[in-house]
Protein backbone atom coordinates (compact mmCIF):
# COMPACT_ATOMS: atom_id res chain seq x y z
CA UNK A 1 0.00 0.00 0.00
CA UNK A 2 1.47 3.32 -1.00
CA UNK A 3 2.07 6.00 1.60
CA UNK A 4 -0.58 8.15 -0.07
CA UNK A 5 -3.29 5.48 0.13
CA UNK A 6 -2.32 4.79 3.71
CA UNK A 7 -2.65 8.49 4.60
CA UNK A 8 -6.07 8.65 2.94
CA UNK A 9 -7.28 5.51 4.72
CA UNK A 10 -6.12 6.85 8.09
CA UNK A 11 -7.75 10.21 7.40
CA UNK A 12 -11.05 8.54 6.54
CA UNK A 13 -10.73 6.31 9.60
CA UNK A 14 -10.23 9.27 11.93
CA UNK A 15 -13.19 11.03 10.33
CA UNK A 16 -15.33 7.93 10.98
CA UNK A 17 -14.19 7.87 14.59
CA UNK A 18 -15.05 11.57 14.98
CA UNK A 19 -18.44 11.03 13.39
CA UNK A 20 -19.26 8.00 15.58
CA UNK A 21 -18.18 9.90 18.68
CA UNK A 22 -20.37 12.83 17.75
CA UNK A 23 -23.25 10.54 16.88
CA UNK A 24 -23.53 9.40 20.52
CA UNK A 25 -24.43 12.87 21.76
CA UNK A 26 -26.48 13.64 18.66
CA UNK A 27 -28.43 10.44 19.35
CA UNK A 28 -29.77 12.07 22.50
CA UNK A 29 -30.69 15.13 20.45
CA UNK A 30 -28.00 17.25 22.10
CA UNK A 31 -25.87 18.96 19.50
CA UNK A 32 -22.45 20.19 20.55
CA UNK A 33 -20.95 23.00 18.51
CA UNK A 34 -17.48 22.77 19.98
CA UNK A 35 -16.46 19.16 19.59
CA UNK A 36 -13.16 20.26 18.08
CA UNK A 37 -12.25 21.33 21.62
CA UNK A 38 -12.43 17.72 22.83
CA UNK A 39 -10.34 16.76 19.82
CA UNK A 40 -7.81 19.39 20.88
CA UNK A 41 -7.81 18.16 24.47
CA UNK A 42 -7.19 14.59 23.31
CA UNK A 43 -4.56 15.63 20.78
CA UNK A 44 -2.61 17.76 23.25
CA UNK A 45 -2.83 15.26 26.12
CA UNK A 46 -1.56 12.42 23.97
CA UNK A 47 1.12 14.51 22.27
CA UNK A 48 2.51 15.82 25.56
CA UNK A 49 2.56 12.29 26.97
CA UNK A 50 4.33 10.76 23.97
CA UNK A 51 6.70 13.67 23.33
CA UNK A 52 7.65 14.85 26.82
CA UNK A 53 7.13 11.70 28.87
CA UNK A 54 7.81 9.16 26.12
CA UNK A 55 4.75 7.09 26.86
CA UNK A 56 3.50 4.65 24.26
CA UNK A 57 0.81 5.96 21.93
CA UNK A 58 -1.76 3.36 23.02
CA UNK A 59 -1.52 4.30 26.69
CA UNK A 60 -1.58 8.03 25.85
CA UNK A 61 -4.74 7.49 23.84
CA UNK A 62 -6.46 5.97 26.86
CA UNK A 63 -5.43 8.91 29.03
CA UNK A 64 -6.47 11.45 26.38
CA UNK A 65 -9.86 9.77 26.13
CA UNK A 66 -10.29 10.01 29.89
CA UNK A 67 -9.23 13.68 29.97
CA UNK A 68 -11.66 14.55 27.21
CA UNK A 69 -14.40 12.62 29.01
CA UNK A 70 -13.86 14.63 32.20
CA UNK A 71 -13.99 17.88 30.25
CA UNK A 72 -17.10 16.65 28.43
CA UNK A 73 -18.84 15.70 31.66
CA UNK A 74 -18.09 19.13 33.12
CA UNK A 75 -19.38 21.04 30.10
CA UNK A 76 -22.36 18.73 29.82
CA UNK A 77 -23.17 19.28 33.48
CA UNK A 78 -23.26 23.05 32.93
CA UNK A 79 -25.05 23.05 29.61
CA UNK A 80 -27.32 20.06 29.29
CA UNK A 81 -29.84 21.21 31.86
CA UNK A 82 -30.67 24.13 29.58
CA UNK A 83 -32.10 24.13 26.09
CA UNK A 84 -30.32 23.38 22.82
CA UNK A 85 -29.62 27.05 22.15
CA UNK A 86 -27.73 27.44 25.42
CA UNK A 87 -25.88 24.22 24.73
CA UNK A 88 -24.84 25.74 21.41
CA UNK A 89 -23.66 28.97 23.04
CA UNK A 90 -21.76 27.21 25.84
CA UNK A 91 -20.03 24.73 23.56
CA UNK A 92 -19.05 27.55 21.19
CA UNK A 93 -17.57 29.49 24.10
CA UNK A 94 -15.90 26.38 25.52
CA UNK A 95 -14.14 25.68 22.21
CA UNK A 96 -12.97 29.28 22.14
CA UNK A 97 -11.67 29.08 25.75
CA UNK A 98 -9.73 25.89 24.96
CA UNK A 99 -8.14 27.62 21.98
CA UNK A 100 -7.19 30.70 24.01
CA UNK A 101 -5.71 28.59 26.80
CA UNK A 102 -3.69 26.44 24.39
CA UNK A 103 -2.52 29.58 22.58
CA UNK A 104 -1.05 30.99 25.77
CA UNK A 105 0.28 27.71 27.17
CA UNK A 106 4.04 27.91 26.58
CA UNK A 107 4.76 24.35 27.77
CA UNK A 108 2.66 23.04 24.87
CA UNK A 109 4.30 25.35 22.35
CA UNK A 110 1.77 28.19 22.48
CA UNK A 111 0.36 29.27 19.14
CA UNK A 112 2.98 27.31 17.17
CA UNK A 113 1.86 24.06 18.79
CA UNK A 114 3.64 20.74 19.11
CA UNK A 115 5.66 18.95 16.47
CA UNK A 116 7.04 15.50 15.80
CA UNK A 117 4.31 13.08 16.89
CA UNK A 118 4.09 9.87 14.85
CA UNK A 119 2.87 6.35 15.24
CA UNK A 120 -0.74 6.24 13.99
CA UNK A 121 -1.18 3.09 11.92
CA UNK A 122 -4.11 1.65 10.02
CA UNK A 123 -4.54 -1.31 12.41
CA UNK A 124 -4.60 1.05 15.41
CA UNK A 125 -7.32 3.21 13.81
CA UNK A 126 -9.22 0.11 12.71
CA UNK A 127 -9.15 -1.35 16.23
CA UNK A 128 -10.52 1.90 17.67
CA UNK A 129 -13.31 2.05 15.10
CA UNK A 130 -14.04 -1.64 15.71
CA UNK A 131 -14.33 -1.12 19.46
CA UNK A 132 -16.62 1.88 19.03
CA UNK A 133 -18.84 0.04 16.53
CA UNK A 134 -19.16 -2.95 18.87
CA UNK A 135 -20.06 -0.55 21.69
CA UNK A 136 -22.63 1.23 19.52
CA UNK A 137 -24.02 -2.09 18.26
CA UNK A 138 -24.83 -3.18 21.80
CA UNK A 139 -25.80 0.33 22.90
CA UNK A 140 -28.43 0.75 20.21
CA UNK A 141 -29.97 -2.60 21.18
CA UNK A 142 -30.03 -1.89 24.90
CA UNK A 143 -32.41 -0.04 27.19
CA UNK A 144 -29.93 2.80 27.31
CA UNK A 145 -29.99 3.10 23.52
CA UNK A 146 -33.77 3.23 23.65
CA UNK A 147 -33.62 5.94 26.30
CA UNK A 148 -31.30 7.98 24.03
CA UNK A 149 -33.86 7.68 21.28
CA UNK A 150 -36.67 8.62 23.62
CA UNK A 151 -34.85 11.75 24.75
CA UNK A 152 -34.08 12.71 21.17
CA UNK A 153 -37.61 12.31 19.94
CA UNK A 154 -39.41 13.93 22.88
CA UNK A 155 -37.55 15.08 25.94
CA UNK A 156 -40.68 16.01 27.88
CA UNK A 157 -42.23 12.61 27.33
CA UNK A 158 -38.96 10.88 28.25
CA UNK A 159 -38.80 12.83 31.49
CA UNK A 160 -42.43 12.01 32.21
CA UNK A 161 -41.58 8.32 31.77
CA UNK A 162 -39.11 8.64 34.60
CA UNK A 163 -35.87 8.83 32.64
CA UNK A 164 -33.10 10.88 34.26
CA UNK A 165 -32.72 12.98 31.14
CA UNK A 166 -29.89 15.17 32.39
CA UNK A 167 -27.84 12.27 33.80
CA UNK A 168 -28.24 10.20 30.64
CA UNK A 169 -27.41 13.15 28.38
CA UNK A 170 -24.32 14.09 30.40
CA UNK A 171 -23.13 10.48 30.29
CA UNK A 172 -23.64 10.33 26.52
CA UNK A 173 -21.86 13.66 26.15
CA UNK A 174 -18.86 12.42 28.17
CA UNK A 175 -18.57 9.18 26.18
CA UNK A 176 -18.85 11.19 22.99
CA UNK A 177 -16.11 13.57 24.18
CA UNK A 178 -13.89 10.59 25.08
CA UNK A 179 -14.13 9.06 21.60
CA UNK A 180 -13.53 12.47 20.04
CA UNK A 181 -10.47 12.87 22.28
CA UNK A 182 -9.06 9.53 21.14
CA UNK A 183 -9.68 10.54 17.53
CA UNK A 184 -7.83 13.78 18.24
CA UNK A 185 -4.88 11.84 19.64
CA UNK A 186 -4.78 9.61 16.55
CA UNK A 187 -5.05 12.59 14.25
CA UNK A 188 -2.19 14.41 16.04
CA UNK A 189 0.08 11.39 15.62
CA UNK A 190 -0.78 11.22 11.94
CA UNK A 191 -0.38 14.87 10.93
CA UNK A 192 2.92 15.29 12.87
CA UNK A 193 2.02 18.80 13.97
CA UNK A 194 -0.80 20.29 16.00
CA UNK A 195 -1.61 23.95 16.57
CA UNK A 196 -4.51 25.47 18.50
CA UNK A 197 -5.79 27.03 15.27
CA UNK A 198 -6.55 23.58 13.81
CA UNK A 199 -9.26 23.02 16.38
CA UNK A 200 -11.44 26.03 15.63
CA UNK A 201 -15.06 26.43 14.66
CA UNK A 202 -14.63 25.07 11.09
CA UNK A 203 -13.40 21.72 12.47
CA UNK A 204 -16.36 21.57 14.87
CA UNK A 205 -18.77 22.30 12.04
CA UNK A 206 -17.17 19.64 9.86
CA UNK A 207 -17.75 17.01 12.56
CA UNK A 208 -21.38 18.11 12.85
CA UNK A 209 -21.78 17.95 9.08
CA UNK A 210 -20.52 14.32 9.04
CA UNK A 211 -23.36 13.31 11.32
CA UNK A 212 -26.06 15.63 10.00
CA UNK A 213 -25.42 14.54 6.42
CA UNK A 214 -25.72 10.89 7.35
CA UNK A 215 -28.58 11.37 9.76
CA UNK A 216 -28.82 10.70 13.47
CA UNK A 217 -31.20 7.76 13.40
CA UNK A 218 -28.64 5.04 12.71
CA UNK A 219 -25.01 5.24 13.68
CA UNK A 220 -23.87 3.92 10.35
CA UNK A 221 -25.39 7.05 8.82
CA UNK A 222 -22.59 8.93 10.55
CA UNK A 223 -20.04 6.59 8.94
CA UNK A 224 -21.50 7.28 5.50
CA UNK A 225 -21.39 11.03 6.13
CA UNK A 226 -17.78 10.90 7.30
CA UNK A 227 -16.59 8.83 4.34
CA UNK A 228 -18.43 10.93 1.77
CA UNK A 229 -17.28 14.28 3.15
CA UNK A 230 -13.67 13.15 3.55
CA UNK A 231 -13.48 11.64 0.08
CA UNK A 232 -15.24 14.53 -1.72
CA UNK A 233 -12.26 16.96 -1.64
CA UNK A 234 -9.93 14.07 -2.53
CA UNK A 235 -11.99 12.94 -5.51
CA UNK A 236 -12.81 16.40 -6.74
CA UNK A 237 -9.65 18.50 -6.61
CA UNK A 238 -11.45 21.62 -7.72
CA UNK A 239 -13.43 21.59 -4.48
CA UNK A 240 -10.23 22.44 -2.63
CA UNK A 241 -10.70 26.19 -3.11
CA UNK A 242 -14.41 26.13 -2.58
CA UNK A 243 -14.79 23.58 0.17
CA UNK A 244 -15.98 26.10 2.76
CA UNK A 245 -18.63 27.42 0.39
CA UNK A 246 -19.59 23.85 -0.52
CA UNK A 247 -19.94 22.80 3.11
CA UNK A 248 -21.88 25.95 3.96
CA UNK A 249 -24.29 25.44 1.09
CA UNK A 250 -24.57 21.75 1.97
CA UNK A 251 -25.80 22.75 5.42
CA UNK A 252 -28.36 25.15 3.95
CA UNK A 253 -29.71 22.79 1.30
CA UNK A 254 -29.76 19.79 3.64
CA UNK A 255 -31.68 21.65 6.34
CA UNK A 256 -34.38 22.65 3.87
CA UNK A 257 -34.74 19.37 2.01
CA UNK A 258 -33.75 16.63 4.44
CA UNK A 259 -33.14 17.90 7.97
CA UNK A 260 -33.15 14.29 9.19
CA UNK A 261 -30.11 13.43 7.02
CA UNK A 262 -29.69 11.30 3.92
CA UNK A 263 -30.21 8.06 5.82
CA UNK A 264 -33.13 7.88 8.16
CA UNK A 265 -36.86 7.76 8.10
CA UNK A 266 -38.97 10.78 8.58
CA UNK A 267 -42.55 11.20 9.58
CA UNK A 268 -42.76 13.59 6.68
CA UNK A 269 -42.37 12.68 3.05
CA UNK A 270 -39.02 11.79 1.55
CA UNK A 271 -38.10 15.30 0.58
CA UNK A 272 -39.54 18.10 2.61
CA UNK A 273 -41.16 20.20 -0.06
CA UNK A 274 -44.20 21.12 1.97
CA UNK A 275 -42.74 24.41 3.01
CA UNK A 276 -42.53 25.55 -0.59
CA UNK A 277 -46.22 24.94 -1.13
CA UNK A 278 -46.98 27.74 1.28
CA UNK A 279 -45.60 30.04 -1.39
CA UNK A 280 -48.67 29.34 -3.47
CA UNK A 281 -51.16 32.16 -2.89
CA UNK A 282 -54.31 31.17 -1.10
CA UNK A 283 -52.65 28.53 0.98
CA UNK A 284 -50.36 30.88 2.84
CA UNK A 285 -52.05 31.68 6.09
CA UNK A 286 -50.97 34.10 8.73
CA UNK A 287 -49.71 31.38 11.05
CA UNK A 288 -46.07 30.52 11.31
CA UNK A 289 -44.37 27.39 10.01
CA UNK A 290 -44.97 24.10 11.72
CA UNK B 1 -6.66 57.13 33.63
CA UNK B 2 -9.25 54.75 35.06
CA UNK B 3 -12.04 57.12 34.11
CA UNK B 4 -10.72 57.31 30.57
CA UNK B 5 -10.68 53.51 30.38
CA UNK B 6 -14.21 53.34 31.73
CA UNK B 7 -15.41 55.74 29.05
CA UNK B 8 -13.58 53.75 26.36
CA UNK B 9 -15.23 50.63 27.68
CA UNK B 10 -18.68 52.17 27.55
CA UNK B 11 -18.03 53.28 23.98
CA UNK B 12 -16.99 49.75 23.03
CA UNK B 13 -20.13 48.61 24.81
CA UNK B 14 -22.36 50.72 22.57
CA UNK B 15 -21.23 48.79 19.49
CA UNK B 16 -21.83 45.51 21.37
CA UNK B 17 -25.24 46.82 22.34
CA UNK B 18 -26.23 47.27 18.68
CA UNK B 19 -25.25 43.73 17.68
CA UNK B 20 -26.88 42.34 20.83
CA UNK B 21 -30.09 44.22 19.99
CA UNK B 22 -29.88 42.68 16.57
CA UNK B 23 -29.67 39.13 18.00
CA UNK B 24 -32.35 39.81 20.59
CA UNK B 25 -34.85 41.07 18.01
CA UNK B 26 -34.61 37.81 16.07
CA UNK B 27 -34.77 35.60 19.13
CA UNK B 28 -37.85 37.51 20.24
CA UNK B 29 -39.63 37.14 16.92
CA UNK B 30 -38.80 33.54 16.17
CA UNK B 31 -37.37 31.90 19.32
CA UNK B 32 -34.39 31.08 17.14
CA UNK B 33 -30.98 32.70 16.83
CA UNK B 34 -29.53 33.82 13.54
CA UNK B 35 -25.92 32.67 13.84
CA UNK B 36 -24.96 34.44 10.62
CA UNK B 37 -25.44 37.94 12.09
CA UNK B 38 -21.75 38.25 13.01
CA UNK B 39 -20.83 37.58 9.41
CA UNK B 40 -23.58 39.97 8.31
CA UNK B 41 -21.91 42.68 10.39
CA UNK B 42 -18.56 41.79 8.85
CA UNK B 43 -19.86 41.98 5.27
CA UNK B 44 -21.46 45.39 5.92
CA UNK B 45 -18.32 46.67 7.60
CA UNK B 46 -16.10 45.56 4.69
CA UNK B 47 -18.44 47.16 2.15
CA UNK B 48 -18.60 50.37 4.20
CA UNK B 49 -14.82 50.44 4.60
CA UNK B 50 -14.30 49.97 0.86
CA UNK B 51 -16.74 52.79 0.07
CA UNK B 52 -14.99 55.08 2.56
CA UNK B 53 -11.40 54.39 1.58
CA UNK B 54 -11.70 53.63 -2.16
CA UNK B 55 -14.50 55.94 -3.29
CA UNK B 56 -14.03 58.62 -0.61
CA UNK B 57 -17.76 58.65 0.01
CA UNK B 58 -18.95 60.76 2.93
CA UNK B 59 -19.45 58.74 6.10
CA UNK B 60 -23.23 59.16 6.07
CA UNK B 61 -23.55 57.52 2.64
CA UNK B 62 -21.17 54.68 3.51
CA UNK B 63 -23.09 54.12 6.73
CA UNK B 64 -26.42 53.97 4.88
CA UNK B 65 -24.86 51.54 2.40
CA UNK B 66 -23.69 49.36 5.29
CA UNK B 67 -27.24 49.36 6.67
CA UNK B 68 -28.61 48.37 3.27
CA UNK B 69 -26.09 45.55 2.87
CA UNK B 70 -26.87 44.30 6.37
CA UNK B 71 -30.60 44.36 5.66
CA UNK B 72 -30.16 42.51 2.38
CA UNK B 73 -27.91 39.81 3.85
CA UNK B 74 -30.20 39.25 6.83
CA UNK B 75 -33.23 39.04 4.54
CA UNK B 76 -31.50 36.42 2.40
CA UNK B 77 -30.49 34.53 5.55
CA UNK B 78 -34.12 34.47 6.65
CA UNK B 79 -35.22 32.99 3.36
CA UNK B 80 -32.41 30.41 3.26
CA UNK B 81 -32.19 29.34 6.89
CA UNK B 82 -35.54 29.98 8.51
CA UNK B 83 -38.43 30.44 6.09
CA UNK B 84 -38.37 27.00 4.52
CA UNK B 85 -36.72 25.05 7.31
CA UNK B 86 -39.01 22.71 9.18
CA UNK B 87 -39.78 23.88 12.70
CA UNK B 88 -39.69 20.28 13.96
CA UNK B 89 -35.90 20.24 13.89
CA UNK B 90 -34.59 22.61 16.52
CA UNK B 91 -30.99 22.44 15.40
CA UNK B 92 -31.81 22.96 11.74
CA UNK B 93 -31.91 26.79 11.72
CA UNK B 94 -28.75 26.93 13.87
CA UNK B 95 -26.83 24.71 11.48
CA UNK B 96 -28.27 26.38 8.42
CA UNK B 97 -27.41 29.91 9.57
CA UNK B 98 -23.92 28.76 10.56
CA UNK B 99 -23.64 27.43 7.02
CA UNK B 100 -24.70 30.81 5.65
CA UNK B 101 -22.01 32.38 7.84
CA UNK B 102 -19.37 30.06 6.37
CA UNK B 103 -20.51 30.93 2.85
CA UNK B 104 -20.46 34.68 3.59
CA UNK B 105 -16.92 34.58 4.97
CA UNK B 106 -15.57 32.58 2.05
CA UNK B 107 -17.46 34.67 -0.50
CA UNK B 108 -16.00 37.89 0.92
CA UNK B 109 -12.46 36.50 0.96
CA UNK B 110 -12.90 35.16 -2.60
CA UNK B 111 -14.49 38.25 -4.13
CA UNK B 112 -12.97 41.10 -2.13
CA UNK B 113 -9.78 39.46 -0.91
CA UNK B 114 -8.71 38.41 2.56
CA UNK B 115 -6.82 41.62 3.40
CA UNK B 116 -7.71 43.77 6.33
CA UNK B 117 -9.48 46.93 5.24
CA UNK B 118 -8.65 50.34 6.59
CA UNK B 119 -11.46 52.55 7.89
CA UNK B 120 -10.29 56.17 7.62
CA UNK B 121 -10.86 58.67 10.41
CA UNK B 122 -14.05 60.64 9.84
CA UNK B 123 -13.95 63.59 12.22
CA UNK B 124 -10.28 64.42 12.40
CA UNK B 125 -10.15 67.71 14.25
CA UNK B 126 -13.01 67.32 16.72
CA UNK B 127 -11.99 66.55 20.26
CA UNK B 128 -13.78 67.02 23.53
CA UNK B 129 -11.82 67.35 26.73
CA UNK B 130 -13.51 67.31 30.12
CA UNK B 131 -10.82 67.52 32.75
CA UNK B 132 -8.57 64.50 32.20
CA UNK B 133 -11.17 62.90 29.97
CA UNK B 134 -10.64 62.93 26.22
CA UNK B 135 -13.13 61.87 23.57
CA UNK B 136 -12.07 62.03 19.93
CA UNK B 137 -14.38 62.73 17.00
CA UNK B 138 -14.83 59.13 15.88
CA UNK B 139 -15.79 58.02 19.36
CA UNK B 140 -18.35 60.81 19.36
CA UNK B 141 -19.80 59.52 16.09
CA UNK B 142 -20.03 56.00 17.49
CA UNK B 143 -21.77 57.24 20.62
CA UNK B 144 -24.24 59.47 18.79
CA UNK B 145 -25.09 56.98 16.04
CA UNK B 146 -25.48 54.06 18.43
CA UNK B 147 -27.67 56.09 20.78
CA UNK B 148 -29.72 57.38 17.86
CA UNK B 149 -30.29 53.90 16.47
CA UNK B 150 -31.29 52.54 19.86
CA UNK B 151 -33.77 55.36 20.39
CA UNK B 152 -35.16 54.97 16.86
CA UNK B 153 -35.61 51.27 17.49
CA UNK B 154 -37.47 51.95 20.73
CA UNK B 155 -39.72 54.46 19.02
CA UNK B 156 -40.29 52.12 16.10
CA UNK B 157 -41.15 49.17 18.32
CA UNK B 158 -43.42 51.10 20.67
CA UNK B 159 -45.04 53.81 18.54
CA UNK B 160 -45.63 52.42 15.05
CA UNK B 161 -48.08 49.79 13.79
CA UNK B 162 -45.29 47.61 12.33
CA UNK B 163 -43.36 47.86 15.58
CA UNK B 164 -46.46 46.80 17.48
CA UNK B 165 -46.84 43.90 15.05
CA UNK B 166 -43.26 42.80 15.79
CA UNK B 167 -43.94 42.86 19.52
CA UNK B 168 -47.18 41.03 18.97
CA UNK B 169 -45.54 38.28 16.92
CA UNK B 170 -42.76 37.85 19.44
CA UNK B 171 -45.35 37.59 22.18
CA UNK B 172 -47.69 35.10 20.54
CA UNK B 173 -47.34 34.36 16.82
CA UNK B 174 -50.46 32.20 16.55
CA UNK B 175 -52.69 34.81 18.16
CA UNK B 176 -51.16 37.58 16.05
CA UNK B 177 -51.81 35.49 12.96
CA UNK B 178 -55.43 35.00 13.93
CA UNK B 179 -55.77 38.75 14.38
CA UNK B 180 -54.72 39.24 10.78
CA UNK B 181 -51.08 40.17 11.18
CA UNK B 182 -48.99 38.84 8.26
CA UNK B 183 -46.67 36.89 10.54
CA UNK B 184 -44.10 35.81 7.96
CA UNK B 185 -43.77 39.35 6.62
CA UNK B 186 -43.36 40.71 10.14
CA UNK B 187 -40.64 38.16 10.83
CA UNK B 188 -38.91 39.11 7.58
CA UNK B 189 -39.10 42.75 8.67
CA UNK B 190 -37.58 41.80 12.01
CA UNK B 191 -34.70 40.09 10.22
CA UNK B 192 -34.15 43.11 8.00
CA UNK B 193 -34.05 45.47 10.98
CA UNK B 194 -31.72 43.13 12.84
CA UNK B 195 -29.48 43.06 9.76
CA UNK B 196 -29.40 46.86 9.71
CA UNK B 197 -28.40 46.94 13.37
CA UNK B 198 -25.71 44.35 12.71
CA UNK B 199 -24.44 46.36 9.76
CA UNK B 200 -24.31 49.54 11.84
CA UNK B 201 -22.48 47.72 14.60
CA UNK B 202 -19.99 46.29 12.12
CA UNK B 203 -19.09 49.61 10.57
CA UNK B 204 -18.95 51.43 13.92
CA UNK B 205 -16.67 48.75 15.37
CA UNK B 206 -14.52 49.14 12.27
CA UNK B 207 -14.47 52.88 12.83
CA UNK B 208 -13.34 52.51 16.43
CA UNK B 209 -10.44 50.20 15.52
CA UNK B 210 -9.86 51.82 12.07
CA UNK B 211 -9.58 48.40 10.53
CA UNK B 212 -11.89 45.60 9.41
CA UNK B 213 -10.93 41.99 8.81
CA UNK B 214 -13.05 39.45 6.91
CA UNK B 215 -12.35 36.80 9.54
CA UNK B 216 -14.03 38.50 12.50
CA UNK B 217 -17.56 37.34 11.71
CA UNK B 218 -17.69 34.39 14.06
CA UNK B 219 -15.89 36.30 16.82
CA UNK B 220 -18.58 39.00 16.63
CA UNK B 221 -21.28 36.34 16.89
CA UNK B 222 -19.60 34.90 19.98
CA UNK B 223 -19.33 38.28 21.70
CA UNK B 224 -22.95 39.04 20.93
CA UNK B 225 -23.97 35.65 22.30
CA UNK B 226 -22.11 36.36 25.54
CA UNK B 227 -23.88 39.70 25.81
CA UNK B 228 -27.37 38.34 25.26
CA UNK B 229 -26.82 35.41 27.62
CA UNK B 230 -25.65 37.80 30.32
CA UNK B 231 -28.49 40.22 29.68
CA UNK B 232 -31.12 37.55 29.30
CA UNK B 233 -32.22 36.08 25.99
CA UNK B 234 -34.76 38.33 24.30
CA UNK B 235 -34.45 41.03 26.95
CA UNK B 236 -33.63 44.20 25.02
CA UNK B 237 -32.86 46.49 27.98
CA UNK B 238 -30.87 43.77 29.72
CA UNK B 239 -28.88 43.28 26.52
CA UNK B 240 -27.91 46.95 26.39
CA UNK B 241 -26.78 46.96 30.04
CA UNK B 242 -24.86 43.70 29.60
CA UNK B 243 -23.19 45.08 26.48
CA UNK B 244 -21.91 48.08 28.45
CA UNK B 245 -20.70 45.77 31.23
CA UNK B 246 -18.82 43.52 28.83
CA UNK B 247 -17.37 46.53 27.01
CA UNK B 248 -16.02 47.92 30.29
CA UNK B 249 -14.73 44.53 31.49
CA UNK B 250 -12.93 43.86 28.20
CA UNK B 251 -11.36 47.32 28.10
CA UNK B 252 -10.21 47.14 31.71
CA UNK B 253 -8.78 43.63 31.18
CA UNK B 254 -6.80 44.76 28.17
CA UNK B 255 -5.60 47.90 29.98
CA UNK B 256 -4.62 46.37 33.30
CA UNK B 257 -4.11 42.64 32.73
CA UNK B 258 -3.43 41.29 29.27
CA UNK B 259 -5.21 41.11 25.92
CA UNK B 260 -4.98 37.30 26.11
CA UNK B 261 -7.43 37.12 28.96
CA UNK B 262 -9.97 39.49 27.40
CA UNK B 263 -12.34 36.83 26.05
CA UNK B 264 -11.48 34.33 28.76
CA UNK B 265 -12.75 36.51 31.60
CA UNK B 266 -15.98 37.24 29.75
CA UNK B 267 -16.56 33.55 28.98
CA UNK B 268 -15.96 32.53 32.59
CA UNK B 269 -18.27 35.28 33.81
CA UNK B 270 -20.98 34.11 31.45
CA UNK B 271 -20.43 30.50 32.53
CA UNK B 272 -20.98 31.46 36.16
CA UNK B 273 -24.06 33.46 35.19
CA UNK B 274 -25.52 30.47 33.39
CA UNK B 275 -25.03 28.27 36.43
CA UNK B 276 -26.58 30.72 38.84
CA UNK B 277 -29.14 32.59 36.75
CA UNK B 278 -29.80 30.96 33.39
CA UNK B 279 -32.40 33.59 32.57
CA UNK B 280 -29.75 36.34 32.65
CA UNK B 281 -28.70 38.90 35.19
CA UNK B 282 -31.42 41.48 34.96
CA UNK B 283 -34.59 39.76 34.13
CA UNK B 284 -37.56 38.02 35.40
CA UNK B 285 -38.04 34.84 33.43
CA UNK B 286 -39.46 36.00 30.09
CA UNK B 287 -40.21 32.44 29.13
CA UNK B 288 -37.91 32.62 26.13
CA UNK B 289 -35.37 30.43 27.94
CA UNK B 290 -37.75 27.52 27.97
CA UNK B 291 -38.89 27.96 24.40
CA UNK B 292 -35.65 28.14 22.48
Amino acid sequence: MSAYTEAVVIQVGIAILLALGYWITAATGKFSFGHAAFMAIGAYTASILTLKFEWSLELSMVVSGLTAAVAGAFIGWIALRLTILYLAIITFAFAEIVQILLDSWDYAGGASGLFGMRGTTIPLVAICIGLVIVYLFFLTRSRKGLSYEAIREDEQAARACGLGVTRISVEAFAVSAAITGVAGALSAHETLIITPAQFGAPQSLLIILFVVLGGVQYFWGAIVGAVVLTMLPIWFDFLEDYYQITYGLLFVVLMILRPQGIIGRSTERRFNLDSFKRLVPGRSGGGRDG
Amino acid sequence: MLIQQLVNGLLLGTTFALIALSFNLVVGALDRLNFALGETAMVSAICGALLLSRLDLPFVLAFLAALAVGALVAGVTFVLSFRFVSADYHTAPILSSLGVGLVLTSLVTRVLGSDQRRVPTVLDDVRIEIGPLRIVGDQLIILVVAALMTVLLYVFLNRTPWGTAIRGVSDDPDMSGLLGIPVQRVILLTFVISGMLAGASGLLTGLSFHTVSPFTGFETTLTALMVIVLGGLGNITGGVIAAMMIGVIETLTVAYLSATYRDLIVFVLVGITLLARPQGLFTRDTGVVGRV
